[in-house]
């Protein structure tokens, strides 16, 4: 028998008031620890993978969507950018290291993405088997790539067109694995590499099959429709063209997946519609299949697979040599280019400034309910103080001092906070688990477990502290009742 | 043995109270008798230190427990005084045995609970060691408080009505069990009753 020993059994005596207590202090401490390390992981995930790239330029559009899309693969890139107007940046004297993607292909939700051996390597990327990409339909693939989808040195796979895995499959080109990465903890990790000559290829001869393609599965499909259903338009309208059964293309799916890049992209695409080739392109439209191709390529935005004279690639990832070309390359590439200059740093904070107000607000939630939880305990406490003053009288008739009666309500709230803390960080571990194993989003599921705790090692004595200022009155009153006249009224 | 000199005592607003002076030397009992409103509560709360007299004192083994330190005299009676009350009150929470092993608890003692299992074996509490207090007999629980009053072997042992609420072959094996207990820890036992019943069992007695 002990005193630690009483009051566990005075608490599971009478579990009711106390359980209440425990659970509101739990979700107070899980919601915290919840959130605070998805926040982190979030924002350990974006900085992480920016890794010193100063610039990333691409089609015009959205910046942030820009950013999204070449450094951390998460939305549909802006459009394509011509490879000979990029290589003038990268040639740049002020560019220390350029690295050209290009993309638009996935193999089961993996992107595709074609680049120099310079893209993983800038990432710590170091073969784990085999040897990187060298010839034209050669792939290396990332850790988590291999590890979720089982492909192996020497497996061959078809790539998808599109970001995210549908059905329309190049299945005229098949990619063969040559090497696997080892994990760097980064975006390389979820990406297919190859080289841009195998984006190239690949998309070249999809256009050039394009008819026959089409033939054999949308019998009644032209390619002035398809191009339009691919980017959604507002200003393609085709009146009169009921026939267009686009909806159902699969192109449709990598754009309109993207709401936000449109809204971006039309401005340019508009402003594109004044010159006079496009003008033509669009009486083309109007029922000429022959010119169709034109328009495709125009109007593809997403997609860097329809090349008309000059070699495209999606992004142009940039570090500077000296931090003054911060000042200068972005606003020329804006102005004097049909390029997009974007800041990762600037949008990456612009995306966490309104990210931070939400996760602001959960906590102050969750705050308030560890105040409530605080209630909880102090009317748990005053119960147990009104049920149980005789037989604390009594434990002083045995013997025990004033401050032995204060240390015993004192420890009953100690117990119930322990009780709390624990069991709230049981339901931050579990949450995070789910949402690592079940949300298969790739930027919430590297780890964080020890950072669940060690970030919020603060919410512990946190949690005493507010149990010690519930269980304060209380204490006081035991420490200070009546002995003998309790005694005396209870015979 | 317990020896007192000279107590009165008064409430806030209330008149003082004499009590006679007492004396108990260890294995001897002493029935202190009394209508209700005598003071026969105040007077043993004042012989167990749970109130302190206006003037007098109360020496338990030639220690004057009111010249001690609250802290002090708390423990003081933990160790030296066993209380039984009228009411057995016992800790709800805890078994029989526990709540025998809470006296050495709250006194500071080391707990032996085979002592204590020992000593409810003695009381006829074999069965119900390890039973919830709640769960016994109102004639159980007074003895699991007899026990519990007599685990750290005091110098005093103070009941307060033990008897009253029961039927006569109760109250004398009550009586008996309290005797036996006090004589085996060498203890002095003071009874403190208006149950005219047990003049019979005692030789020393001192009415208020």
């Amino acid at each position: 028998m002990s005193w630690i020993r009483l009051l566990i059994k005075m608490i599971v005596h009478k579990p009711s008031s106390n359980v209440l207590s425990v659970l509101l202090l739990a979700f107070g401490v899980g919601i915290i620890a919840l959130v605070s390390s998805l926040g982190k992981t979030l924002d350990n995930g974006f900085k992480k993978n920016v890794r010193g790239f100063n610039m990333v330029v691409g089609a015009k559009g959205s910046p942030l969507q820009l950013i999204l899309a070449s450094i951390y693969h998460l939305d549909a890139p802006t459009g394509n950018i011509s490879l000979d107007e990029a290589k003038m940046l990268m040639e740049h004297p002020q560019v220390e290291k350029a690295l050209p993607l290009s993309f638009g292909d996935n193999f089961q939700g993996y992107r595709i993405v074609g680049c120099t051996p310079a893209y993983p390597e800038h990432y710590d990327a170091t073969l784990q088997t085999g040897v990187f990409w060298a010839k034209t339909m050669e792939v290396t693939l990332g850790a988590l790539v291999a590890e979720r989808t089982g492909l192996q040195i020497g497996s061959t796979f078809y790539g998808s067109h599109g970001l995210v895995d549908d059905f329309h499959v190049h299945d005229d080109m098949e990619y063969t694995v040559v090497g696997i990465l080892n994990p760097t903890g980064a975006v390389v990790d979820q990406l297919i590499f190859t080289s841009l000559e195998s984006v190239w290829d690949i998309h070249a001869d999809h256009h050039h099959d394009h008819g026959a393609h089409d033939d054999d599965h949308h019998a009644d499909h032209d390619h002035s429709d398809h191009d339009h259903g691919t980017c959604n338009h507002p200003d393609h309208q085709h009146d009169g063209k009921d026939d267009h059964q686009h909806g159902d293309h699969v192109h449709e799916d990598s754009s309109h997946h993207h709401k936000e890049g449109h809204e971006h992209s039309h401005a340019d695409h508009s402003h594109d519609h004044n010159d006079p080739d496009h003008v033509h392109d669009h009486d083309a439209d109007s029922g000429h299949h022959d010119h169709a191709h034109d328009d495709h390529d125009h109007s593809t935005c997403n997609h860097p697979d329809h090349k008309h004279g000059g070699k495209e690639i999606t992004a142009l990832l940039i570090q500077f040599r000296n931090p003054m070309a911060m000042m200068t390359l972005p606003r020329m590439v804006n102005t004097e280019t049909n390029m997009q200059a974007a800041l990762p740093a600037i949008e990456i904070n612009r995306l966490f400034g309104l990210l931070g107000v939400g996760i602001q607000a959960v906590k102050v939630l969750a705050v308030l309910l560890i105040v409530l939880s605080a209630f909880s305990v102090f009317l748990s406490l005053l119960n147990t103080l009104k049920e149980n003053q005789l037989e604390l009288a009594l434990v002083r008739v045995m013997g025990a001092g004033r401050f032995r009666v204060f240390g015993l309500m004192q420890g009953l709230a100690f117990l119930l906070s322990i009780a709390g803390t624990i069991v709230g960080f049981s339901i931050a571990f579990l949450g995070r688990w789910a949402i690592a194993t079940f949300a298969n989003e790739p930027y919430l599921m590297s780890g964080g477990y020890t950072a669940l705790i060690s970030e919020n090692l603060i919410l512990i004595p946190g949690v005493l502290v507010v149990g010690f200022v519930a269980a304060l009155l209380p204490a006081i009153q035991a420490y200070t009742m009546n002995i003998s006249k309790i005694l005396a009224r209870a015979n | 043995m317990i020896e007192t000199q000279n107590l009165t005592f008064q409430y806030e607003g209330g008149t003082e109270m004499r009590f006679p002076d007492i004396r108990v030397d260890s294995n001897e009992s002493l029935l202190i008798l009394g209508p209700s409103g005598k003071g026969k509560t105040t007077l043993l709360h004042l012989l167990s230190g749970l109130l302190t007299p206006k003037n007098g004192s109360v020496k338990i083994v030639n220690q004057d427990i009111f010249s001690l330190k609250e802290k002090d005299r708390d423990h003081f009676r933990g160790q030296n005084i066993g209380v039984v009350f009228q009411k057995s009150h016992l800790i709800k929470a805890l078994s029989a045995l526990e709540n025998v092993l809470m006296a050495q608890v709250a006194s500071g003692e080391k707990t032996d609970s085979k002592k204590g299992a020992l000593l409810l074996k003695r009381l006829g509490l074999e069965q119900q060691t390890y039973q919830k207090s709640y769960e016994l007999s109102v004639g159980e629980q007074q003895r699991v408080a007899i026990a519990r009053a007599v685990i750290n072997q005091p110098k005093v042992v103070i009941a307060d009505e033990p008897t009253s609420a029961l039927d006569d072959a109760a109250t004398k094996e009550v009586i008996q069990l309290l005797e036996q207990q006090a004589q085996d820890s060498h203890a002095a036992l003071v009874i403190v009753t208006h149950d005219a019943r047990l003049t019979n069992y005692f030789k020393n007695q001192v009415h208020l």
